[in-house]
């Protein structure tokens, strides 16, 4: 949960039942139905828009910034999709990192900034290198669009700035930031 | 806590699996190719990645939703949730439409994958976290059957040497035999035929290669048959493309009921035409992207609120097409002689009036139970589209008449 939630409600939010979080009306508990909401909307956020680079084939790396307190979450979350791959998410001010093997987690926080983290990890096991998968997501990225169809306020909907900003997913980011009909009349 | 290094040790000590040498195929690798062939599907529009299978083993390689997941949306605003390609886009096929066809006029490059490539490029995309899975579609080169051959062992590929876990969907080619499609349905998640109209007649104006009956129909009965024996996580869906033979949306929905309640249908997914330069039929205009709007909200009415058959009709104008409406509204302003009363009309009652959605006519049912609806405040702090509703309900006595309601429509 994020730091700026009431203490009162928080309160209330360990007495009601599921059933009741669902159906009130009562103006508290719509608050906590909004604020669980966005939580968990932001968990599947991420889920879905953070990307990795890899620097050997088990070792992942990505860049989240989220809003609410579930860093450790869905560093968890990736890390059980990708078994027996060590998961380093963060960004400039916390690096969650998790390994999932055997029905069991192997977790790492640090407070420092994720490009340290990068470093470190690189010395450690003495080898530089990142796979530029971004290659060929572009290229398949931009072979998916329809010119006939183009949505501009669907788009900037599904993907506001401020959320691949989080994510750091810098292909969509550039299509973001230069206006769309830059991109379009580019090719 | 552990620590970093030992984290690293236990990561870095685990076997070697196979994508080791992935920087060089990417040096290897043609783009164009991936970009043409991801070109070839851009117009198949089923992007859900949920299904109903669930991941339990240990040593895999990827998981699944019930919700699926959007990687990315595309400047139509379009969901980006798999690696959405053709095997090849060879294709001995002259559907008018398509760019792919032997009708097609303009010159094109042959491009095709081997599977251990196209596998190799599904497992680096996923781990980039770039897809929830592969949406495997092809050109039917020389032969169906030795195509989808290739097509499945790239799915091999994927289960046997990377213990891929993630999403797929397989397209199934008009005319490939049971035993393929029956191999096809041990691994993917969701089979799909594309039955591209609503008729025979229609699909013959489109195409004199493809049979309707033996080509596509039958083929959707031989998945129907397989998902009997044996669930398939996603079930089956089909496509259509929507006016470029001047059908009517009431020829498409009695083709809709048919699929859903023959073939046990999970999905159809309709895609307005839109002409493509240098194919048959490019002078033929775009359809407008409302017309699939609301075909999917008709479709909508049908599997999500159950409405029935004949309350759907109301929404077709004499000709058999649906106006730029919500035919939900149309459907009641003809439909709901008198005003519903949030407090004693049934959850399908609750559903039938605009602005209550499945969610929103459960909280009331459950609300009700202990509290009585009395203003319009609760309802909107029920999730209501109160605006929408208001001149359907009848709250604490006041209704609106059968004229006020028009009026209170008219702006929406």
């Amino acid at each position: 949960m994020n730091r700026n939630v009431p203490l009162i409600l928080l309160e209330i939010s360990t007495k009601i039942s599921w059933h009741e979080l669902n159906t009130s009306t009562d103006s508290e508990i719509l608050k906590i139905r909004r604020k669980v909401g966005e939580v968990r909307s932001e968990i599947h956020r991420m889920m879905g828009f953070v990307r990795f680079n890899l620097i050997n084939d088990k070792i992942l790396f990505g860049y989240m910034k989220p809003k609410h307190r579930i860093g450790r979450l869905v560093t968890d979350i990736f890390a059980r999709r990708f078994q027996k791959n060590m998961i380093i998410l963060g960004n400039e001010h916390r690096v969650w990192i998790s390994y999932y093997c055997a029905n069991s987690y192997k977790r790492y926080e640090d407070s420092r900034s994720l490009n340290e983290i990068i470093e470190k990890v690189k010395l450690l096991i003495d080898l530089d290198n990142e796979v530029d998968i971004e290659k060929i997501w572009k290229v398949y990225y931009d072979s998916q669009y329809i010119k006939e169809r183009e949505n501009h306020k669907l788009f900037y909907k599904n993907m506001p700035k401020k959320h691949l900003k989080s994510t750091g997913n810098s292909i969509e980011l550039k299509l973001n930031t230069k206006t769309l009909d830059d991109y379009i009349h580019s090719d | 806590m552990t620590s970093l290094d030992k984290i690293i040790h236990l990561a870095t000590q685990s076997e070697y699996d196979c994508i080791g040498d992935e920087g060089k195929i990417f040096e290897s690798i043609d783009l164009s190719k991936i970009d043409v062939l991801g070109q070839g599907t851009k117009h198949d529009i089923c992007t859900s990645s949920s299904t109903r299978r669930v991941v339990d083993q240990n040593e895999v390689l990827g998981d699944v939703t019930r919700s699926g997941i959007c990687h990315s949306f595309t400047a139509n605003g379009r969901c980006v949730s798999m690696f959405k390609t053709l095997f090849t886009n060879y294709c001995t096929h002259d559907c008018k439409y398509c760019q792919n066809s032997t009708d097609y006029k303009g010159s094109k490059s042959i491009y095709s994958y081997t599977p251990e490539e196209l596998a190799r490029i599904t497992i680096s995309l996923y781990k980039g976290n770039y897809i929830e899975g592969l949406f495997l579609s092809s050109g039917v080169s020389s032969d169906e059957d030795i195509i989808t051959e290739k097509m499945i062992e790239t799915l091999k590929i994927l289960n046997d040497k990377y213990n891929f876990a993630g999403y797929v969907h397989f397209k199934i080619l008009p005319g490939v035999s049971y035993e393929y499609i029956k191999q096809a349905s041990e691994i993917a998640d969701r089979l799909s035929v594309n039955i591209e109209t609503p008729s025979k007649n229609y699909l013959s104006e489109l195409s004199s290669t493809k049979n309707y009956a033996s080509d596509i129909l039958k083929r959707q009965h031989y998945i129907k048959k397989l998902e009997i024996k044996k669930e398939l996580p996603a079930g089956q869906t089909t496509q259509l493309v929507v006016g470029a033979c001047g059908e009517s949306d009431f020829d498409i929905f009695k083709r809709t009921l048919k699929e859903y309640k023959e073939m046990m249908l999970k999905r159809v997914y309709y895609s307005a035409f839109n002409p493509i330069a240098t194919t048959s039929l490019e002078g033929l205009s775009a359809q407008p992207t409302w017309r699939e709007h609301r075909l999917y909200q008709m479709d909508w009415l049908y599997r999500v609120y159950k409405f029935s058959e004949s309350e759907i009709e109301i929404a077709f104008d004499e000709e058999g097409f649906l106006n730029n409406k919500d035919p939900k509204l149309y459907i009641a302003l003809n439909a709901l002689d008198s005003s519903t009363d949030p407090n004693d009309a049934s959850y399908d009652e609750l559903l039938r009036v605009p602005g209550i959605g499945p969610k929103s006519a459960h909280r009331i049912v459950n609300y009700r139970k202990k509290n009585k609806i009395y203003k319009k405040e609760q309802l909107l702090n029920l999730g209501v589209r109160v605006k929408n509703a208001t001149p359907f309900l009848k709250i604490n006595g006041g209704e609106y008449s059968r004229l006020d309601q028009w009026i209170g429509c008219q702006t929406q």
